[in-house]
């Protein structure tokens, strides 16, 4: 990718550093660029309103606030975000429960660096 | 997990005793009839017939439905209706242990419930050691083979990490795995892709990303079979610091390599939870 190509920013939100460090691992490369990455659910809503993202890639379980709570406060921020949930939790329930509240789709872990590009060049959005 | 016979469960908790067990049994043998015996009740093959279609079916890989078909001249409509028969004729042990009145019909249905429950209690706990022997041996990148599986008190051993997940809802269950340095190190490397520093926050965050893992997928394998379970985020103990749940945990001492690890299932009683 060319410097001065724009990319489509990305927010990841989980609470566990490695997973953090993994999908900026990732995302290196690519078309896509982490402008963001937060262990907290309360701290990505009001992350989330000063950057505003393109994607957030929103943990399901989390110490504190859920995912599926701060999922609903962006989305009352901007009912347009494209928020994906990523959990290695994969219960109907739990899938169900997530793209009710408006996630725009969800992603159970563990999952390959290309599956991952290719699940998020499936989600359309461009810069 | 090796999966009990009903007849062993009550057997084993007292609720019945061996004479009625194996009168159950005697009544199931009377009363449970092979396909070929069934075929010579309702006059489709004579005694001959059915003895030499037992023969073939123990000596053969053939199944039972070809077999009759080929030795007996059956059609595949008249062996439908034998199977039907079959099964709807069928003594259970519990309803042969009622019927030789060794159990009530209330003892059988609490009991039964119980059983039922234990059942999936083993199977959610043998899930949780079998996914957790795969994704450790698949991020470390070695491979991993169960050598032994029991009920024992739980220790952590010295020099051992103990990183664990509880998942809970319809049941509470916590995976443990207890983990040489070595093994923490190879994990934590085949989760980042990098060499990680010993003993430091982003080694640990690591390994307990894989246990998180593990929970999740736990969860998500045991609801295909009833119990729907939700994880609460991994934790990291220390043996001073360690806290079990009380009674006996399942033990599976898993060898990698030259190195062995610990994987240990608490099943918390539902009168507990």
């Amino acid at each position: 990718m060319g410097e001065t190509m724009t990319k489509v920013s990305v927010m990841t939100v989980d609470d566990s550093a490695a997973i953090l460090t993994i999908i900026a691992a990732y995302l290196e490369d690519s078309e896509f660029s982490v402008i963001a990455s937060e262990r907290d659910g309360r701290r990505a809503v009001q992350r989330f309103e000063e950057i505003r993202p393109d994607i957030v890639l929103l943990d399901l379980i989390m110490p504190g606030q859920s995912g599926v709570e701060t999922l609903a406060q962006i989305l009352a921020i901007d009912p347009d975000a494209c928020i994906v949930m990523i959990s290695s939790l994969g219960t109907e329930d739990a899938i169900h429960e997530c793209l009710t509240t408006g996630a725009r789709s969800f992603l159970q872990k563990p999952f390959t660096r290309d599956d991952f590009i290719v699940f998020m060049r499936g989600l359309g959005k461009t810069a | 997990m090796a999966t009990t016979f009903f007849g062993q469960y009550l057997l084993a908790k007292g609720v019945i005793d061996r004479e009625a067990l194996l009168d159950a049994l005697d009544r199931q043998r009377q009363s449970n009839l092979s396909l070929p015996e069934l075929a010579v009740q309702q006059g489709l093959i004579d005694r001959k017939r059915a003895d030499a279609i037992m023969v073939q079916y123990r000596l053969s890989n053939q199944t039972m439905e070809s077999i009759l078909s080929e030795i007996g001249g059956l059609a595949p409509e008249q062996v439908e209706r034998l199977q039907h028969k079959q099964r709807s004729s069928w003594l259970r042990i519990g309803a042969a242990l009622v019927e030789g009145g060794h159990l009530s019909e209330e003892e059988f249905a609490t009991n039964f419930e119980e059983y039922r429950s234990m059942e999936s209690a083993a199977e959610a706990v043998s899930t949780c050691v079998e996914l957790t022997v795969f994704h450790l041996a698949r991020v470390a990148g070695r491979p991993a083979k169960l050598e032994s599986v029991g009920l024992e008190e739980d220790v952590l051993e010295d020099g051992m990490h103990r990183f664990s997940q509880r998942i809970f809802g319809d049941g509470d269950y916590t995976i443990a795995v207890d983990l040489p340095p070595v093994l923490v190190a190879s994990v934590a490397k085949g989760m980042l892709g990098f060499d990680v520093e010993a003993g430091t926050e982003t080694e640990a965050d690591a390994v307990s990303e894989v246990v998180n893992l593990i929970g999740g997928n736990a969860c998500t394998r045991i609801e295909q079979f009833g119990p729907l379970l939700r994880p609460e985020p991994p934790i990291r103990s220390a043996a001073d610091t360690l806290v079990s749940p009380a009674g006996p945990v399942v033990r599976a001492t898993v060898v990698s390599a030259d190195v062995s690890f610990d994987v240990r299932v608490f099943a918390v009683a539902d009168e507990e939870t």
